[in-house]
């Protein structure tokens, strides 16, 4: 994991005697409050029932090989916790429908083909949240991809080798929409 | 008296005027609406993985919904950066459905100043001679030699990095080594040159240092400049103008003060005061100084003249000429190409660059050749597909997970920005209803024309070529235009000009009507031209705190 502590760049010297400067009535202030990151909202987690099979799916969408999956990466929480903060009526509605359906294909005698609807996967806003929150969890974004939040150079044009992994992240940060592809 | 110039504003423009003036031995009260930031310490989301944000960096969207209505039709608006950004339901606006305009701003010390995008681009002599020249608005009073050497002042401090391209609708400036084209980029611009008849694909000059500058170091690429930088490696207010100023001894900040309005003398014909607001107590009262610039961003500089009536005559002392709020423009954007370029899998760029490809204006150059006037360049860049491309697809287990291992297929993206006209119905005006600190909120009202709409198909159709060029497969493209100030490149509302008749500024960016008040932000732009306008605005407040600090030193203001 290749991860330089911010703290690796001293701030410009004459940024931090701005610090002493700037304030209300031009007085020394502290940090705004409003600058502060929130901690991450706390969340009810589904049913036991409900909880057992959305970890059980997350498994297998991604599972663990040489790097732990989805459901070490806590992908599970992850989608509990969007549900309850993030989504709309409709999308926490395709959700429920859909984990409805994963649960009576688990109960089959073949789970994995009772998943699909020929070559479509039938739970796909489930399917895009695990492949959301597990690279963007720790073990996803530093284990099974590469972070590197402060590189410290560029190379527009590096030749990679066949065992490099991507990176996970990007210059401009990555946005996540439920709305069904093709849908307005 | 508190100073001898107060500067209203902190922002891009705000911070140029602190520092020209204070380098030149006037005392400035620089005064900002928003909270403090100090640098590297509120910087809060800087270098944070997206596990380490509240939401993952997907934003806190049903606050989203409740208070953010406006900033959030904001690409990209998430759990870093929400903090530069305004509560819609805290500073209302009226606009309505069918002219409608989005204001996107950001109330904090050094304004949009964090949150710019950097691109910085000179105004070519081609859009200072077109302005009024083309059935379209009114002639700039000054022209390109006027500004040219106030460009370059701004640029060796700033640090622009780019390269010296020889572009007529694009002129060279003083810069750093561009941080490069990726292999994928360079295809497409060798591509379009050869197929397109020499069109030209250039780095994109953004003010993001790829040299040391004084105290501020060269970028490390750690990509989202929008959190804040502490190596202070892209230009700021707080990495750049307000230390210049602070250094001189003559700079006095004050955070969390709200103008009201200037106090006007008629027999003087100059403004004596100016009035504000406490913005947590409310309590209001005057300050003095011999001389105001306002830097408050073109809506907000605009929201304050409105409301500095001239009571003789009962409206704004700056409006004789009724132009003060009219011919709001912003720029052209919204229409895009994107496509898939085959090859190059096994390049991958290492490290986030801070700054694309941009393509300069190539229609009505050398003569008229399009069915609108004036013209677009476009920003752009090419990278690799990562993991958010699986969830396209129906794969699922330890295929899917291997798939995503590796870089996907390089995609190129273009977007178009393009010339916006004035309009004297795209206008503010002040509404009944007030703020929550008792002023008049503005009400926005804007339509993109018929030149416009033109021009965002043209758009369309040249990406579409350009990509084709390139070779691209799968591609799609867009000519669709939001609402209005998406660009949140808003300007044009007090506008220059050499007849007081049309135009609220003079040459110098003083009021026609009061000597002692200078508009530097962009609200005194009198044309848009295409390009990213900040550098424009830099240069114009440098050159008129240079006359104004000349006008002091003579004793005429």
């Amino acid at each position: 994991m290749k991860w330089i502590a911010a703290a690796a760049f001293g701030s410009p010297a004459m940024a931090q005697a701005m610090a002493g400067h700037a304030g209300h009535m031009a007085m020394a202030a502290p940090a705004d409050a409003s600058n502060a990151v929130p901690p991450p909202p706390s969340y009810t987690p589904f049913p036991a029932p409900r909880h057992a099979a959305l970890d059980q799916l997350v498994d297998i969408i991604i599972p663990a090989d040489e790097t732990p999956g989805a459901k070490q990466a806590g992908v599970t929480g992850f989608i509990e916790m969007m549900y309850q903060h993030w989504m709309d009526d409709a999308e926490r509605q395709r959700c429920d429908a859909e984990l409805d359906l994963v649960m009576a294909a688990f109960k089959t005698g073949d789970p994995a083909a009772n998943l699909r609807d020929g070559g479509r996967f039938r739970a796909p806003t489930l399917r895009k949240l695990t492949i959301y929150g597990y690279y963007t969890s720790e073990v996803g974004a530093s284990e099974e991809l590469d972070l590197n939040l402060v590189p410290g150079a560029y190379d527009a044009c590096a030749v990679i080798g066949r065992n490099d992994r991507a990176p996970s992240l990007n210059t401009w940060g990555i946005s996540l929409s439920l709305t069904p592809s093709g849908a307005a | 008296m508190d100073a001898d110039v107060i500067v209203v504003g902190s922002g891009i423009s705000g911070g140029w005027a602190a520092k020209e003036l204070t380098e030149r031995g006037f005392s400035v009260l620089l005064l900002e609406r928003g909270r403090n930031v100090v640098a590297g310490t509120d910087y809060t989301t800087e270098h944070l993985a997206p596990f380490q944000l509240p939401y993952r960096g997907f934003g806190d969207r049903q606050r989203y919904a409740r208070d953010y209505k406006v900033q959030s039709k904001v690409a990209g608006l998430s759990d870093a950066i929400d903090h530069w950004f305004v509560n819609d339901t805290q500073n209302p606006y009226q606009t309505s459905p069918e002219a409608e305009f989005a204001w996107i701003r950001g109330y904090h010390l050094g304004g949009r100043s964090i949150t710019w995008g950097r691109a910085s681009f000179r105004l070519a002599p081609l859009n200072f001679a077109e302005a009024g020249q083309d059935g379209h608005g009114i002639p700039w009073p000054i022209g390109y030699d006027d500004l040219a050497p106030w460009y370059a002042h701004v640029e060796r401090f700033i640090g622009v990095n780019g390269d010296r391209d020889g572009i007529p609708s694009l002129p060279d400036g003083e810069f750093m080594p561009p941080h490069g084209m990726n292999c994928v980029e360079e295809h497409m611009r060798d591509a379009v040159a050869q197929k397109m008849n020499g069109r030209r694909i250039i780095n994109e000059r953004s003010a993001v240092l790829t040299r040391q500058l004084g105290d501020r170091l060269p970028c490390h690429y750690c990509g989202p400049c929008i959190r804040g930088c502490s190596t202070g490696s892209y230009f700021s207010s707080e990495s750049s103008t307000l230390p210049a100023a602070q250094a001189t001894g003559r700079l006095k900040v004050m955070t969390d003060v709200v103008v009201d309005s200037l106090v006007y003398d008629p027999s003087g014909r100059r403004v004596t005061a100016v009035r504000v607001i406490d913005a947590k107590t409310r309590k209001r009262s005057t300050l003095g100084a011999k001389v105001v610039f306002l830097n408050a961003s073109t809506l907000g500089s605009t929201q304050i003249l409105l409301n500095s009536i001239d009571a003789g005559s009962g409206r704004s002392f700056a409006n004789r000429s009724d132009a003060l709020g009219r011919y709001l423009m912003d720029h052209v954007m919204g229409p895009f190409g994107i496509g898939t370029i085959p090859g190059f899998g096994d390049r991958q760029p290492l490290g986030n660059r801070p700054s694309g490809i941009y393509i300069p204006r190539f229609q009505n150059v050398a003569t008229r050749d399009r069915p609108f006037a004036r013209g677009y360049g476009y920003q752009g860049s090419a990278s690799r597909q990562m993991w958010t491309r699986g969830a396209d697809g129906e794969d699922i287990g330890a295929g899917l997970k291997h798939r995503l291992r590796q870089p996907g297929p390089w995609q190129i993206f273009i977007g178009g920005m393009g010339e916006c006209m004035p309009y004297a119905d795209n206008r503010v005006t002040l509404a009944k209803d007030t703020d929550p600190w008792g002023r008049p909120q503005l009400d926005v009202a804007f339509t993109w024309h018929a030149n416009e709409l033109a021009m965002a198909k043209d758009m369309a159709a040249e990406a579409q070529a350009m990509l084709h060029a390139a070779g691209a497969t799968d591609f799609a493209v867009g000519d669709t235009l939001g609402p209005g100030g998406l660009a949140i490149h808003e300007m044009g509302t007090a506008r220059m000009g050499a007849d007081p008749a049309k135009a609220v500024l003079n040459a110098h960016n003083q009021c026609h009507d009061a000597a002692n008040v200078f508009v530097t932000d962009g609200a005194c732009m009198t044309a848009s031209a295409a390009q990213n306008p900040s550098l424009t605005y830099m240069a114009l407040t440098a050159r008129a705190a240079s006359f104004a600090a000349d006008q002091m030193k003579q004793g005429v203001l």
